[in-house]
């Protein structure tokens, strides 16, 4: 089942700093918003479609529910095999595109976006990990400065990089930034005191949030495809016809949710057409690669404790960490809830690159929340 | 040791964003810089005994401004010994940083470490969960440096692309200042108890360390960097006195043996260091001073008076202001609530017997220092800007600079040149002759706050001087690549820091990768939440004049009454119909909104010295005269702007323009008359806000 959140208000996906009244003053936002986030908005939003006129607490008291989207303690038979941001043209709303991650190995210089490989370099000593070859660029590319490319890439261009047999040079690689995407929008604010109407010393905030684009041509979103396990074999999935019969959205196609802090207003829309896990594109023959969509949380920090096959990667290209924690929110008590963990996440585009081709579809061996998203993964060759 | 190399190693220390830019205080953004210099010279220790540095210049602090880049490059004669040469420099960080730590935590935690804190703290502060260090050693050959200084940078490049890292798991409460790091506390986990115990911790601290009750809760790195200038003699130790120059030289600025006992400035006494100055210079007001230097004496003198070296300089019989943080220049101090929370004075005495480090006031205290600082601002004539500036400087193409150095001695002369400029060159125009202060100084990297007034001329200054002293010693063939981009930030002196910190950050990758390079972009952050960019070449060649001049002037302008900012605003309005004009039609409207905007009163002013023998009608003619020169200097520099933009359409992707003074994406760029009326916007800002004395 695949639903498409379109928000409508400027929005607030809160780091982990405390923002406190008076104490403090100032909250900034992430984008995109983790999994975390996401997830917590579908499973309200199909909470409430159980019935709209009742309060969140109160509708996961029902173990029926419970049993499908789990509740505090754990996601029960809820799996989100994909979660991206999108778009669709403003003249066009049916034509929704998801956007994904810009790989970690496409880089760029004066001529256009290049792919970074692993060469073995056994002259060089340095402190890279144990049998891991360095990514560059490909012999006599160079024309000026090696810039690493950030942002998004239609499913399409995604499709074009991690096929070994594009050639980058002879086609137009379509970056979206983070500035095409959404606008900062700096809020401020006071405490009032409501006994006497007057606002309150020292409680002035300022909130950072952001308002996604509308004036760029593109109206955008968050794509996410939801699925309930199989209740016999938990590492089935049930068709989208059926998960969406289950969870009582058969008869649905739209409705409101909140996304993120502030209790901002997103729309929803359950798309018609069936989803499936982004492409397992290589081929047998060719060296695999596996890129992640979204960040993953590996057992051994930058890498998982079993590798696909028990094959070893030859090289990786992986960001700078990103740590991702969140709020469990406590639905029976206004502001209630509590710090989740924070941990340390391989960033969402990281790379690994394996010397022979691998049995697919496969994944990297995500520990932490792979029921809501984390650590989904696309095969690739190079 | 050999003098025939074939084995270099770059070494590199980070995360730079967790020791600098997570900061709440202006002092965390220094120390943050300074644990870095710090360690940087103990990985630098004794690795000459078989190896030969090309950079950096200096290896050692020698004030209190942190001038070490965190990387350094070095040659070897065997691979062996680059290998162990790296080896040490990570064992000399790792011992350097545990040292700091434990003095920090014996000195802060020592009645307060209990179990729960000491696994807080371990995991925290291991270098190897904490730190982030990348070295390569590469073979190559002196004969060609350059291709083999290329390489092994491409090489490090390509080990930075794997951020391996160990896996860190934060539960409960974070930090109010990192915000992903568990928050130090005892056997309770809520936020309340968080609260508690740092309350508890915090009580014999000065309000100035760190916010009282709990407001602040630190972990373990966090604690570091805010208490190291306290508690760690290693932080602070060898620091070397440097003698005080003639009074009035250009290097007249005094380092103290302590930095420690130096102190650093607020945003707020950055805002007020002009108004300070004034106050310190203008003769005859010490009877208007005296209800709030009274008033203010005691709990509310509680600054260092050296954290602005060149006011220290002048302060003279008036020392005792320097003595207030900038924050009591304002009103919004003056209210029982703030005058708790920031310096524990309370007017009500049931207060005391909850809160016992609070000190009574009478209850009329507050009126009473309102009163005082009205007569404040009229002995100064004025009063003091909430706003100030945060200016981030990066050198530009240094790696294709050195790409093409002949060999390790150039390279070495590349590397002395930058230390010259970082050390002795930087500190004179930043904090000697300017009431501003060095965060740090690397290399080609600056990084400092500054009052209002003078900022435009320092920043002018700090990049010509960078090239003045670098380009000689870059390869003749690459001299003309040697310049440098900066990014500005202005912002209310109560904005966060980290907002500040990021604005400026960005306005510099912006000046590189949207303006060109060799080029400058203010963002101006209004109280409001409003925000306004700007950005320009520091040349152009297609206009003859410095766009600064032009900027200046007109600053100038608008601060002596001489035009209304509101030519700006008209023209503005009118920009989108004004740019596909011919340029004497541009001209004229240009020419002829600011001949209505020109103040009838003021307007002498536009001719600077005026002739007194001329008549009435050679006055006018003048004027007219003027004015077309300035319509016409706003007209060239549009269309050296619109010149740039044209060669960037060609670029894959084309870089986009508009026509909105407020379309800021970081590939759009407004069309040159749009981006040059939006520098008089900022200029009529910093005129009507940054006062000069």
């Amino acid at each position: 089942m695949r639903i498409f959140l379109q928000p409508h208000e400027a929005l607030l996906f809160r780091t982990g700093r405390p923002f406190d009244a008076g104490e403090s003053n100032y909250a900034e936002t992430l984008f995109p918003p983790t999994p975390e986030t996401i997830q917590g908005a579908v499973r309200a939003l199909i909470a409430s479609a159980q019935d709209e006129q009742a309060a969140l607490a109160d509708l996961f008291r029902d173990a029926k529910l419970v049993a499908l989207i789990g509740n505090r303690q754990g996601y029960g038979r809820f799996r989100i095999t994909n979660i991206a941001l999108a778009r669709y043209p403003q003249h066009d709303p049916t034509a929704i595109e998801p956007l994904y991650p810009v790989p970690a190995h496409l880089a760029k210089d004066k001529q256009g976006c290049f792919r970074l490989l692993p060469v073995e370099q056994t002259e060089i000593s340095s402190n890279m990990p144990a049998g891991m070859r360095y990514l560059l660029p490909p012999e006599g590319r160079v024309e000026g400065k090696i810039q690493s490319v950030e942002g998004w890439l239609s499913e399409e261009d995604l499709r074009r990089v991690l096929n070994v047999e594009t050639d980058l040079s002879k086609i137009k690689i379509e970056v979206i930034k983070g500035t095409d995407v959404y606008l900062h929008e700096p809020r401020v604010g006071i405490g009032m005191d409501t006994a006497t109407k007057s606002t309150q010393d020292g409680m002035f905030y300022g909130v950072q949030m952001l308002r996604l684009r509308q004036d760029q041509g593109f109206i955008y979103g968050f794509l996410v495809d939801v699925r309930l396990a199989d209740e016999l074999k938990p590492d089935s999935l049930l068709p989208d016809e059926q998960t969406r019969e289950m969870l009582n959205l058969d008869k649905r196609s739209q409705g409101w949710v909140v996304l993120g802090g502030e209790q901002r207003a997103a729309s929803y829309k359950i798309l018609d057409e069936a989803s499936s896990l982004p492409g397992q594109q290589a081929r047998s023959g060719q060296r695999t690669l596996l890129y992640l969509a979204t960040p993953a949380v590996f057992t051994n920090g930058w890498k998982p404790n079993v590798w696909p096959e028990r094959h070893a990667p030859i090289a990786a290209a992986v960001p700078h960490y990103q740590s991702i924690g969140g709020w469990e929110l406590d639905p029976g008590q206004s502001g209630g809830g509590a710090n989740k963990k924070m941990r340390r996440c391989v960033p969402a585009g990281s790379v690994y690159f394996f010397a022979s081709s691998l049995s697919l579809p496969t994944t990297l061996n995500n520990e932490h929340g792979k029921e809501i998203g984390y650590g989904i993964t696309i095969a690739g060759e190079w | 040791m050999s003098d025939k190399y074939q084995y270099m190693l770059i070494f590199t220390l980070g995360p730079v964003q967790s020791l600098i830019a997570q900061a709440r205080k202006t002092r965390d953004l220094w120390i943050g810089s300074f644990l870095l210099s710090r360690l940087m010279e103990a990985a630098m220790l004794g690795i000459e005994k078989k190896g030969t540095f090309v950079f950096p210049g200096v290896r050692t602090i020698e004030g209190n401004i942190p001038d070490l880049p965190n990387k350094y490059v070095a040659l070897f004669a065997e691979k062996e010994d680059a290998e162990k040469a790296a080896c040490l420099s990570e064992m000399q960080i790792a011992a350097r940083w545990y040292a700091i730590c434990e003095e920090v935590r014996v000195s802060l935690l020592s009645n307060h470490f209990l179990p729960e804190v000491r696994q807080i703290w371990e995991r925290q502060i291991s270098v190897r969960q904490f730190f982030e260090i990348y070295w390569v050693v590469v073979p190559g050959s002196e004969e060609h440096y350059g291709k083999w200084l290329t390489t092994a940078t491409q090489v490090l490049d390509a080990r930075k692309r794997l951020r391996d890292f160990l896996p860190q798991d934060e539960p409960g409460e974070k930090s109010t200042i990192s915000g992903e790091r568990e928050v130090l506390h005892g056997k309770g986990t809520t936020r309340q108890e968080a609260r508690t115990f740092w309350d508890n911790l915090t009580r014999q601290q000065s309000i100035k360390d760190i916010k009282h009750r709990g407001a602040e809760r630190l972990d373990a790195i966090d604690s570091v960097k805010r208490f190291a200038v306290l508690y760690s003699p290693i932080l602070r130790s060898n620091i070397v006195e440097k003698q005080e120059e003639p009074s009035g030289s250009e290097g007249a600025f005094t380092q103290t043996k302590d930095i420690g006992n130096m102190g650093y400035p607020s945003t707020s006494s950055i805002a007020t260091a002009q108004f300070v100055k004034g106050l310190l210079s203008t003769p005859g007001i010490d009877k208007q001073l005296e209800d709030w230097q009274h008033l203010t004496y005691g709990d509310l003198a509680q600054e260092k008076p050296r954290v602005l070296p060149h006011l220290a300089e002048l302060a003279g019989a008036r020392a005792w202001v320097l003595e207030r943080d900038g924050d009591l220049f304002f009103e919004e101090a003056f209210t029982p609530r703030y005058l708790k929370e920031n310096y524990r004075v309370t007017m009500r005495p049931e207060e005391l017997k909850m809160e016992k480090d609070l000190s009574l006031k009478s209850p009329d205290f507050t009126k009473k220092c309102l009163n005082a600082l009205k007569k404040v601002y009229q002995a100064a004539g004025t009063r003091p800007t909430p706003y100030y500036a945060l200016v981030q400087m990066d050198g530009d193409n240094m790696g294709n600079t050195l790409s093409a150095v002949s060999g390790r001695t150039q390279h070495s002369g590349m590397s002395a040149a930058l230390s010259e400029f970082a050390r002795k060159q930087v500190p004179p125009i930043v904090q000697g002759t300017h009431p501003g202060r060095l965060i740090y100084a690397g290399g080609d990297d600056v990084l400092a706050f500054t009052p209002l007034a003078g900022m435009l001329e320092m920043v002018d200054r700090l990049q010509k001087q960078y090239v003045t002293t670098v380009s000689p010693l870059a390869p003749e063939e690459k001299r003309d690549g040697v310049t440098a981009s900066m990014g500005i930030a202005i912002a209310h002196h109560f904005t966060p820091l980290a907002v500040v910190r990021r604005a400026a950050a960005e306005a510099e990758h912006l000046a590189k990768h949207l303006y060109g390079r060799n080029a400058f972009v203010v963002t101006l952050l209004r109280r409001s939440g409003e925000q306004t960019r700007v950005g320009c070449q520091w040349k152009y060649s297609s206009f003859s004049f410095e766009p600064m001049q032009l900027f200046q002037a007109f600053y100038q302008y608008f601060l002596e009454d001489v035009f209304s900012p509101k030519c700006a605003h008209i023209l503005l309005n009118e920009a989108a119909a004004l740019v596909d004009l011919p340029r004497e039609a541009q001209q004229a409207e240009v020419r002829r909104v600011l001949r209505r905007q020109l103040d009838d009163q003021q307007y002498h002013k536009l001719l600077g010295q005026i002739d007194t023998h001329l008549t009435a009608e050679e006055k006018s003619q003048a004027i007219k005269r003027k004015i077309a020169d300035l319509a016409e200097q706003i007209v060239a520099l549009a269309e050296a702007m619109d010149q740039y933009i044209n060669e960037q359409e060609k670029n894959d992707p084309p870089v986009r323009t508009s026509l909105e003074l407020h379309s800021d994406t970081d590939n759009t760029l407004r069309r040159g008359l749009v981006e040059t009326l939006g520098w008089l916007l900022v200029m009529a800002f910093l005129a009507r806000e940054g006062w000069e004395a």
